[in-house]
């Protein structure tokens, strides 16, 4: 184990039925930098970003966050799965490349939802409003306030999610992942849709989350975007890795440039990542 | 220590008679599992399409063929397909209506999956009430119910005389266990060819993978729909009129309530959703049924169906096949 | 690049409808235009009303306004107002002269029954419209605290004696078995939530409905327990001796039951509105819009779940023990599915997620066979009918919550989380 590594993957495979979504791929984040994993259509980025989370079991693999299994702990009759909450509150947080936001609760009550894993607060102080939960309902307020302000749309904190524009629900998605006090930032695609002045307004967000200190991990298809802000950048196709390294050098490797010029650049279309 | 007793002495009686009830079992648990492969819902209302069955069974038999004391030969074989048929046509028709009326509205609007549930177990119970209330005396609006059911059991006619055929392991192995055992495997077959080698079947498999992926390869998904439907109906339906030959069922509107828990539980048992799961888990828990009853005494058998299907639940949630109508 | 899940969504794209079908065809454009004809009379007729109800409206709103403003008092003050009408009901008749409907529908037993099931639908409702989960064994938390009181006052044991010596009295334990059949039929409802909750939400439904019925074969079968089909009589009723304060409960048709019941009501919906503004009640409802994205999130959903279903069940246990208590004699028929399934009628006509909703729903259920006596009969087969109209045209119920009704209205993606909660792929 590397020194400075926050997260590190060996060797995850992860099979549906007779598929296999994700051959055999190890990856390490270092603590504090900006991540990038990108990959043509179908590549298995999203599969990936699923397997970190819990939300699927790789088929074998283990995944190391701090030094720490956090697939499962113990082995054979003994072995217990971790569970997606457990994972976000161990301090992984994500976004959804098809935001996935509570649509009719409201952006702060989104967000709040985020700061409730930290809560302790159960059913009893909820009934009698105890103290704890009621230092811990004016904490998430205020911090999802503060997180809300963060991301700039403050403005909207009391508006429904749905009514949301596109841009606005990523941000708010982001809020709601800081919300639960990540160490890892997941992003999946979250440029997707973007204009060009919102892209650029998202990457300089991202540069402000690295530094507050929380290393990030970017799913992205657009390249102009993973080249300005990314210091690594891993590429999978077909579910495997086939690069890995400075965004530069990762750029000039001939079978990422064939991954992507052959039947993943067709398929994806032009438009968004033509810098690629 | 009573326990291993009586299964010990019981153990082949008990074994006949789980494999003719699971054979039941097994033919309503296809039903179910159709239709929760192809879309994802415990049809709660199956077991009043079953229920139904039963009283085509006791119309045609008392009514249609004036039955009163068993009969042989040639008009036994004439009432056996007389009854049968309308039986597993109406509760097909029954099943596809239930599809239509209590599902399709909601399947349009893409409503939560709490909805279906909801819907299915209301018009159970309205399908049920409404057997309660055609005694003759009710009335909806200006219509007067005709007096078909009412809220007490009806004996069925006994079609035939029980005779041993032959003696296994100490064992009567009668005829009428006989014919349920050989109608079921007969039906089972032919609805596995059909799933399988047809192009309705294939249509079904299809949309019970991806029905997404289905509708774009020109698979017409209402009309498959409905097929399943009507096929896990004419299924229940059969299973109906031989309930009411060898337990000798009464035609009554509670009477789908229990074997339509202990089929999906058979279901779950097989592999919800697997077609080949759902005959192996209904003879299965026919079988666990019986034995157990043996053991713990006939006032627990309603409950062993139930500890089955948690026990799946907990240790194996695919169920002994696995998932899926496709495999 | 969706990775496809390993879920099939029953969600269906609109399908392609066979080209031959001209009589269909025909059949469904003159149906559009019918309805389509009739959808702006409609229109229209509202607009008219609309406009003519526009002085009313309008300072009805004002009034809302200035209530939401003042919540901080308003709202207690709705309620105290509320309540004080709820428990002067039954004095309707003393009163005034009511046409002989409205006597029936306010005498005390009628109303103890009306509240006992609104007691139990916003248990229920608490399961199914705030966590989305389906419980059709719900009668049997309520037998698990009938019988409870049944056992704990010492009623079967006089009965098992062979019914010498004095009947057994409750007196002041009343509370404390009160207590007892909390914690028991939430026990109850933790054994049987905790290995179900884990698996997708449908089962739950079946596991429950198998439930119900196991608890009834159970009570019936464990004579020397429960006292098998024969049930225990002699049940206690309450009664309290507090310093100077003496109360006591009587028969059936005492009106004291109803304030009893009353108050356990209030108690419920006060407790039940500050967990649903909270934590957990965010959890609901995250859970109900993305299963996925919720425990993404950090939230326990198998916990979550399991506190509403333990909710649920204690209310039902509680309820049940006052029920025994008032009824004096309980009995395995009368623990029914149908029972079940009524309760659920009433959350669903009222409006899942709508503490309101359980309580108008629970009433109507209730009171509309009592007060048209010759419908009784047909009160299972009209709402199971209900049952299926409400989810078919009015999703949300009669008095629906703003959120719920977003979300049964509208199209869902309901998609669970089958992996990450311990299933398979």
């Amino acid at each position: 184990m590397t020194e400075d590594a926050i997260l590190e993957a060996k060797s995850i495979v992860k099979q549906f039925g007779g598929l296999t979504a994700v051959k055999d791929v190890s990856l390490t984040i270092r603590r504090g930098e900006i991540r990038g994993l990108i990959g043509p259509n179908g590549a298995g980025k999203t599969t990936f970003f699923n397997l970190m989370t819990g939300i699927y079991a790789p088929t074998t693999g283990n995944m190391l966050f701090e030094g720490k299994d956090i697939l499962g702990t113990g082995s054979g009759l003994l072995q217990r799965k971790r569970k997606p909450y457990d994972i976000t509150k161990s301090g992984i947080g994500r976004t959804f490349q098809n935001i996935r936001l509570f649509q009719n609760m409201t952006s702060i009550e989104n967000v709040i939802v985020g700061t409730d894993a930290h809560h302790r607060a159960n059913v009893f102080d909820a009934i009698f409003r105890s103290p704890r939960f009621r230092r811990e309902e004016k904490e998430g307020q205020e911090r999802a306030e503060r997180i809300l302000t963060f991301v700039g749309i403050h403005k909207y904190a009391n508006e429904l999610a749905g009514n949301l524009s596109y841009g606005d629900q990523r941000r708010v998605e982001i809020a709601r992942a800081l919300a639960t006090r990540p160490k890892l930032l997941l992003l999946d695609e979250p440029a997707a849709g973007m204009n060009p002045t919102e892209k650029q307004r998202l990457n300089a967000l991202i540069s402000k989350i690295r530094d507050e200190g929380i290393t990030i991990l970017l799913i992205e298809h657009d390249m102009k975007v993973v080249m300005t802000i990314c210091d690594r950048v891993a590429v999978l196709d077909h579910g495997e890795k086939i690069a890995d390294g400075a965004p530069q050098e990762v750029q000039r490797n001939p079978q990422v440039i064939e991954a992507y010029l052959g039947a993943g650049a067709a398929t994806h279309g032009g438009g968004a990542n033509a810098s690629a | 220590m009573d326990c291993l007793h009586n299964v010990a002495d019981q153990f082949w009686d008990q074994l006949r008679n789980g494999l003719t009830l699971g054979s039941i079992y097994a033919m309503i648990a296809l039903g179910y599992t159709m239709v929760y492969g192809v879309l994802q819902l415990i049809n709660f209302a199956h077991s009043e399409v079953f229920m139904v069955s039963t009283f085509t069974t006791l119309y045609a038999v008392r009514d249609w063929f004036n039955v009163t004391a068993p009969i042989t030969g040639g008009k036994l074989l004439m009432v056996m397909v007389g009854a049968l048929i309308p039986a597993m046509i109406i509760s097909g028709v029954l099943a596809v209506l239930l599809e239509r009326l209590a599902y399709r509205p909601l399947r349009r609007r893409g409503a939560p999956r709490l909805s279906f549930l909801i819907s299915a177990i209301g018009a159970s119970l309205f399908i049920q009430y409404l057997f309660v209330l055609m005694d003759g005396l009710h009335y909806i609006g200006p219509i007067k119910l005709p007096a078909i059911a009412g809220p007490n059991p009806q004996a069925v006619p006994e079609l035939f005389k029980t005779s041993t055929v032959f003696h296994l392991f100490g064992t009567d192995i009668t005829n009428k266990r006989i014919m349920i055992v050989v109608a079921a495997g007969v039906m089972l077959f032919i609805l596995d060819r059909f799933v399988r080698l047809t192009r309705l079947g294939r249509g079904i498999r299809a949309v019970a993978q991806d029905p997404e992926a289905a509708s774009m390869m020109g698979v017409n998904i209402d009309k498959v729909i409905v097929t399943t439907f009507f096929v896990g109906g004419i299924m229940a339906g059969a299973a109906g009129f031989f309930y009411t030959i060898v337990p000798g069922a009464p035609a009554f509107w509670f009477v789908g309530f229990l074997p339509g828990i202990k089929a999906f539980a058979a279901a779950v048992l097989g592999g919800i959703g697997n077609i080949r799961g759902a005959m192996l888990g209904g003879l299965l828990l026919g079988v666990v049924e019986t034995q157990s009853s043996a053991c713990f005494g006939t006032q627990w058998v309603n409950v062993t169906a139930f500890v089955v299907l948690v026990l799946v639940l907990l240790f194996k949630p695919t169920g002994i096949l696995g998932e899926q109508v496709a495999s | 690049m969706s990775d496809k899940p390993p879920v099939n969504q029953k969600q269906e794209p609109s399908s392609t409808r066979p080209q031959n079908q001209s009589l269909t065809r025909r059949y469904e454009a003159a149906r559009d235009r019918s309805k389509a004809t009739r959808s702006a009379a409609y229109a229209r007729f509202r607009k008219a009303v609309r406009k003519d109800l526009e002085p009313v409206t309008s300072r009805w709103r004002t009034f809302r306004g200035k209530i939401e403003d003042n919540r901080k008092w308003a709202y207690p003050l709705i309620g105290l107002i509320l309540i004080t009408i709820a428990a002067l009901l039954p004095f309707l008749g003393d009163w005034f002269s009511i046409p002989i409907w409205l006597q029936r529908a306010t005498n005390g037993s009628v109303l103890a029954r009306t509240a006992l099931f609104v007691l139990f639908a916003l248990g229920l409702n608490v399961v199914v419209g705030f966590a989305g989960l389906l419980d059709l064994g719900y009668v049997a938390f309520w037998a698990i605290g009938a019988y409870t009181a049944g056992i704990a006052t010492g009623a079967h044991a006089y009965l098992e004696g062979g019914s010498v010596g004095p009947e057994p009295t409750w007196h002041m334990w009343m509370w404390a078995i009160l207590l007892l059949a909390l914690v028991v039929a939430t026990l109850a409802g933790l054994l049987l939530g905790s290995p179900t909750l884990r698996l997708r939400g449908d089962y739950l439904a079946i596991v429950t409905l198998g439930f119900g019925e196991i608890i009834r074969i159970v009570a019936n079968n464990l004579d020397h327990v429960t006292g098998g089909p024969r049930g225990i009589r002699n049940i206690p009723h309450p009664e309290i001796h507090v310093g100077g304060l003496n109360v006591v409960w009587g028969t059936l048709i005492d009106t004291k039951y109803y304030w009893l019941l009353l108050g356990l009501v209030v108690l419920w919906i006060v407790a039940i509105r500050m967990l649903d503004n909270s934590r957990i009640g965010r959890a609901w409802v995250a859970i109900r819009e993305d299963e996925v994205a919720a425990a993404s999130m950090g939230v326990n959903i198998v916990r979550m779940k399991l506190a509403a279903f333990a909710i649920g069940a204690c209310t039902a246990g509680v309820g049940g023990v006052i029920y025994a208590e008032q009824i004096n004699f309980i009995s395995p028929p009368t623990f029914n599915i149908q029972q079940s399934i009524l309760i659920l009628a009433m959350v669903v006509i009222g409006g899942m997620g709508s503490i309101g909703g359980a309580i108008v729903g629970a009433s109507a259920v209730v009171l509309i066979p009592e007060v048209f006596k010759s419908l009784d009969d047909y009160r299972f087969f009209a709402f199971g009918f209900a049952i299926v109209l409400m989810m078919i045209f009015r999703p949300q119920g009669l008095l629906p919550s703003k959120r719920r009704k977003a979300e049964l209205v509208g199209a869902s993606q309901d998609q669970q989380l089958y992996e990450a909660a311990g299933g398979s792929g």
